[in-house]
This record gives structure tokens, C-alpha cells and sequence, in this order.
């Protein structure tokens, strides 16, 4: 059974911060369980509500009359903890980012949701305060993430990036707005890295 | 004394010119902002960020939701790296307030002002031009000066590698990494007042010897200009700010 906090109902109108929703899943514990939580509605409707069906896809996870349900172990991206409400905010984050393109430019082009999907998958295990996306003309796809005692991540990440077999990403790290770090590193290796420190 | 005799009637003219076109309506720039005698000519901008915390705001001409992301922080398209070599600021604390950033100085307006000379606004009328859309971006003036920036420059350039190796010649050599030698410049708020306005400043970015640089359009100066928007500018950049620390008399008054 998954230990499951208090929830917060989110007004789905304005953004998502950790005021107002608190809850992490621990990936290892889904995969072993498929877990009855009927008695846990209101914690199905959050997560439904907050994440598309794709994003059930992206994380492995599926729910059926009421039970999460890992969809399968080798499609879930999520290698340790998936944090839920860290997911939430760079989708809201990002798809707000996505209709002032429509409107303003021109349709989204699928690398560019490619790539944030990409972004999302690794930045999603961070316990991020509040975030913002931006897509930017010179093909990038800029991240800024907040975290507790006034630390400020900066993270560039090109869009098209094929020939970038290093999948390599721009960071800058700030604390106090006083920039510390900046640098290009691997994604995966930075981010679990950046993890380790955070926590 | 007698500069101000010799302007008397200058001034009396101005006076009653400035009284006429503001009854008109042809008249609304805020004359406070604009320079006095008493003023020093420059103000030592370094000294003032050494004592207290300094904002300072630029006008962006894109709308809110192009200038800011969703933490408040302006936004890395907002910034022209063409833009970033003596950028327009104005410094906050003063007489300019947030509002007068409609005012967009235009012409002779927007000369330096030199010499502690007297400044008629009758003489400005066509000089400004008020904007409606607009949005204000205000900057953490303390972390964006002295601040360096590491940057690159190819080697290719024989007359760059000379006064690199002369520059070099009693200190330590610069590391060639690709190349490029890689150097370290910083960027810096100066105060540059116009007719118009005696809180304008200009950022400058420095190259190794200190020396402000240009856009030229090359890769190095657009890469240079482009991390200052990512490190500096975006991190210290506010959509809101609570109140202005005020800037006392004895930086500005003679």
C-alpha cells in the first residue's frame, strides 16, 4: 500500500506550487503492487487531473477503476522516485509555454514536445519549488527551476539536438541570485548528480 | 552666479515657453528627471553600488507575456544579444520613477549631457515620444556589475594575438582551448546622463583589458553577450519590486 499525505485540492486556474499539492511517488514501490486505493479517490482525481494520459504513458503508470497500476516495468522512464508534484509543474509550466508559441508563432513542432519530454523525464525527479519553460527562437528550450533557500537552476537545452550524441546540456546555478556553476554537462549524469546534492 | 545671470533670460523664456505648451497639452515630459547644475556630472556608480542595494529598469517593448516567464524572470528572447553592449538603464532611487519609462527620449534629447550644461525643456518639445504598450523590467543593479564572464576569442586574428601576448607579457599567459583563447572579461553599469535624462546609465561589457566592447556579429561576442543574458541579466531580473531603496543626495549633488 502506498503511504499517501494530505492532499491539497489544486485550483487548476493558477500555477501549481508545493503549497499547494505535496505528494511524491516512489516508483519501486508501484512496480512491485498493484495497489487497491479506493478509499483513496480523491488521490486518483488529483493525479488524473493533473496529468494527461500521455504523461501516465511517459511515467509507466496506468489507473483503472481506481487502482494505480504499474503499466509495465520496462516502459517506465522512472528508474527511482517519480515526484508528482515536480512533474506538474513543468507540465502546467510548459504548456502554457506551448499556447503563447501557437498563438504567437506557429504550431509546436514534435521535436520540440520531443524534447521537452525528454527535459521532463529527468527533471521531474527534483523537488523543484517553481519552475518556468520557455521555447526559445534560437531552437533551445530554456528551463528555470527554484528550490528551497533561494537556489536557482538554469538549464539550456537544445531542440534538434540528433548529433548531440552526449546529450548534453547548459547549466547555470545561482544561489542568493549569486551565480556558482555554469557549465555544459550531461543531462542524465548532471541531474542525478544535482539530485544527490539537493536532497 | 553669473552663468545663471547670463541664462536669465534664457530661463525666463523657457519658463514661460514650458507654461505654454504644457496649457496647450504639447507639453508632458516630467522635468524632473531632467539634469540641473547641481548636479555632479557623473555620478560614481561603483561607489553608490558599494554602499547600498541599487534597482534599475529598462523598458521592454514586447508585451508582458513575451518579456517574463512564469517566475517573473525576463525572458531569454526578450534580449537581443545585439542589444547587450551598452544597453540603456535607468537608475531607480532618484527622481525617476517607474512611470516615466513611457517617455521614450528621442533626438536631441538623447545626447549626453556635457559640461554642466543648462537644459530647457522648451527647447525638447519634439524630443520624447510617450509609448502606450510597454512593460517594465527592473534589474538587481549590485549583481550586475563587476561581474565577470569567462569568453572566448579565435586565435586567427594576428593583430588580437599581439595585443593578447603584449597584454599577457607580465602576467600570467591566457589558456588556448580549441583554438580560442579563453579570457575573462566583466560587465559594468555606468552612469551616462543625456539632455533628457540624468538617470540614464549604459551597461557595458568589458573585454580582458577592460575596454567596452561592440557587437560585431561575431560568434565569440554574440556567445559573450548571450551568457550575460543567461547569468546575469535573467537571474537578477524582477517583474514587480517592492520599495526603492533611496539614493541619497551626496552621490548626485555638487
Amino acid at each position: 500500500m502506498i503511504t499517501l499525505p494530505n492532499i491539497a485540492i489544486t485550483q487548476q486556474c493558477c500555477p501549481l506550487y508545493r503549497d499547494n499539492i505535496e505528494f511524491t511517488i516512489n516508483a519501486d514501490n508501484l512496480r512491485n503492487k498493484t495497489t487497491m486505493i479506493s478509499e483513496y479517490t480523491l488521490y486518483v482525481d488529483e493525479l488524473e487531473r493533473l496529468l494527461t494520459p500521455t504523461d501516465f504513458n511517459d511515467i509507466g503508470i496506468k489507473i483503472i477503476e481506481n487502482e494505480v497500476e504499474v503499466e509495465n516495468e520496462n516502459n517506465s522512464l522512472y528508474a527511482n522516485e517519480i515526484n508528482i508534484n515536480s512533474f506538474a509543474l513543468l507540465n502546467y509550466s510548459y504548456k502554457k509555454e506551448f499556447k503563447r508559441v501557437e498563438k504567437k508563432y506557429q504550431p509546436v513542432e514534435n521535436s520540440i514536445i520531443k524534447t521537452f519530454s525528454h527535459v521532463r523525464k529527468y527533471l521531474s525527479i527534483l523537488p523543484i519549488e517553481r519552475c518556468a519553460v520557455e521555447i526559445n527562437s534560437d531552437n533551445t528550450i530554456k528551463v528555470t527551476l527554484s528550490f528551497l533557500d533561494n537556489k536557482l537552476l538554469m538549464l539550456t537545452k537544445s531542440i534538434n539536438d540528433e548529433e548531440n550524441h552526449d546529450d548534453e546540456v547548459m547549466y547555470s546555478y545561482f544561489i542568493n541570485r549569486k551565480l556558482i556553476a555554469s557549465d555544459v554537462a550531461n543531462f542524465k549524469k548532471f541531474t542525478e548528480g544535482f539530485k544527490e546534492y539537493i536532497s | 552666479m553669473l552663468p545663471t545671470l547670463k541664462n536669465s533670460r534664457r530661463v525666463l523664456r523657457s519658463i514661460f515657453l514650458s507654461n505654454w505648451y504644457r496649457l496647450c497639452g504639447k507639453l508632458n515630459f516630467p522635468v524632473s528627471i531632467i539634469p540641473r547644475i547641481c548636479y555632479l556630472s557623473k555620478i560614481d556608480i561603483h561607489a553608490l553600488l558599494e554602499s547600498q542595494t541599487v534597482y534599475v529598469i529598462r523598458r521592454s517593448d514586447a508585451a508582458c507575456a513575451d518579456t517574463f516567464n512564469d517566475m517573473g524572470k525576463i525572458r531569454e528572447d526578450a534580449l537581443q544579444p545585439k542589444e547587450i553592449p551598452f544597453m540603456s538603464l535607468n537608475l531607480l532611487g532618484g527622481y525617476f520613477k517607474p512611470e516615466h519609462t513611457c517617455f521614450k527620449i528621442i533626438g536631441n534629447g538623447s545626447k549626453k549631457w556635457i559640461n554642466n550644461e543648462y537644459v530647457f525643456i522648451s527647447e525638447h518639445i519634439d524630443d520624447y515620444e510617450v509609448l502606450k504598450n510597454y512593460c517594465i523590467v527592473y534589474f538587481d543593479a549590485n549583481l550586475m556589475h563587476n561581474q565577470s564572464i569567462p569568453y572566448s576569442q579565435p586565435t586567427k586574428s594576428k593583430e588580437l594575438n599581439l595585443e593578447i601576448e603584449k597584454f599577457f607579457a607580465h602576467i600570467s599567459k591566457p589558456i588556448i582551448k580549441d583554438g580560442e583563447h579563453q579570457l575573462e572579461g566583466f560587465a559594468k553599469v555606468v552612469h551616462d546622463p543625456t539632455k533628457l535624462n540624468y538617470w540614464h546609465l549604459e551597461y557595458n561589457l568589458c573585454n580582458f583589458k577592460g575596454d567596452p566592447i561592440k557587437y560585431t556579429g561575431s560568434k565569440s561576442i554574440e556567445k559573450y553577450c548571450k551568457k550575460v543574458i543567461n547569468d546575469i541579466l535573467c537571474a537578477n531580473s524582477f517583474d514587480k519590486l517592492d520599495p526603492i531603496p533611496p539614493i541619497p543626495k551626496q552621490h548626485y549633488l555638487r
